[in-house]
């Protein structure tokens, strides 16, 4: 016998161990993956869709329509959206939601005359200042919800409108 | 607001701040007109929705309201309208259709009716068809902007 050689009793020792780790690893992997599964599903989750190149944007805010896809159960649909976007002085990009706080009204920016520069809603005669603000005495009580936003090869890229503390 | 369970809930709710109504008028054929019928019934129902998008907090979309093509049953229309008003909800009340029939006994009926023809939109690029709603409806925003005003003012 060269001393490489092993015994029976050793050989079938490696092997059921071998095979028994297998099926024990094989039995496991599921498991642990059930327990993962809600923090490996989050981040992939929320898409980003590019809305404009950022070459049409300036310091007046303009509004920007773009469809999403939204799941009510089996149906998949196409939701439209709007944003209200515009460059702020130190060069951030703002993408605004234009829901209204108060019951969910599109708000438009510079229409009423009486108060020019700012979003105005026609619904309730609800106001915000440009940085999305809520003014003090009209219907809304909080500001207007802020779209994660990035930039990426010159295009604004927008994720979910996220809501913000009231004034 | 739409014809559903939460925003019914709202609407029980916040009810004082929605008072007006928006409702469809659609008709149905599935003889000669059928497929006219599918685009008046199509359009409308673009429009109507770009509206309670815009004004979803005060405008109420009401169920379509559905009869067979050249036998618009005005009395019914006449009662759901008395039922609405009567209601107390809703102050003022707005009628959209793409049939010609309505617009000849407009002044016969309460509420403002919107007359648009349809356009046959589906052969239209996805993104230009959005541009043309939102055209079509801004001029009938106007319209019921007025209205509220004129509710403001009286």
């Amino acid at each position: 016998m060269s001393k490489e050689d092993i015994s029976r009793r050793q050989f079938l020792n490696y092997t059921l161990t071998g095979v028994g780790g297998f099926m024990a690893a094989g039995m496991l992997m599921p498991m642990v993956r059930f327990a993962l599964d809600p923090i490996l599903k989050e981040g992939s989750d929320q898409k980003m869709v590019a809305v404009t190149s950022i070459e049409e944007l300036s310091n007046e805010p303009k509004r920007f329509d773009f469809k999403i896809k939204q799941k009510d159960g089996w149906y998949e649909s196409d939701v439209t959206q709007s944003a209200w976007v515009y460059k702020a002085k130190n060069g951030d990009i703002i993408a605004l939601s234009p829901i209204c706080k108060h019951l969910g009204c599109t708000v438009d920016w510079n229409t009423d005359p009486s108060h020019p520069n700012q979003f105005f809603c026609p619904c309730h005669l609800g106001r915000y200042t440009k940085d999305g603000t809520n003014v003090k005495g009209t219907a809304p009580l909080a500001p207007l919800d802020v779209y994660d936003s990035q930039v990426k090869d010159g295009k604004l890229y927008l994720g979910k409108a996220k809501p913000r503390k009231g004034a | 607001m739409r014809w559903k369970t939460n925003d019914a809930d709202v609407f029980l709710k916040s009810g004082e701040y929605v008072d007006s109504l928006l409702i469809p008028l659609t008709p149905v054929d599935f003889k000669q007109d059928f497929k006219s019928s599918v685009t008046m019934g199509e359009y409308t129902e673009m429009l109507c929705s770009e509206m309670e998008r815009q004004l979803h907090g005060r405008l109420f979309l009401a169920p379509n309201f559905t009869y067979v093509k050249d036998q618009a049953p005005i009395d019914q229309l006449r009662s759901l309208l008395e039922h609405v008003t009567n209601s107390g909800h809703f102050k003022h009340i707005f009628l959209m259709t793409s049939d010609v029939y309505w617009k000849e006994i407009e002044h016969t009926i309460t509420g403002q009716l919107f007359w648009v023809p349809a356009l046959p939109l589906e052969s239209m690029d996805e993104k230009y068809r959005l541009e043309v709603v939102k055209e079509q409806v801004k001029p009938l925003f106007q319209l019921i902007f007025n209205e509220w005003q004129r509710g403001i003012n009286s």
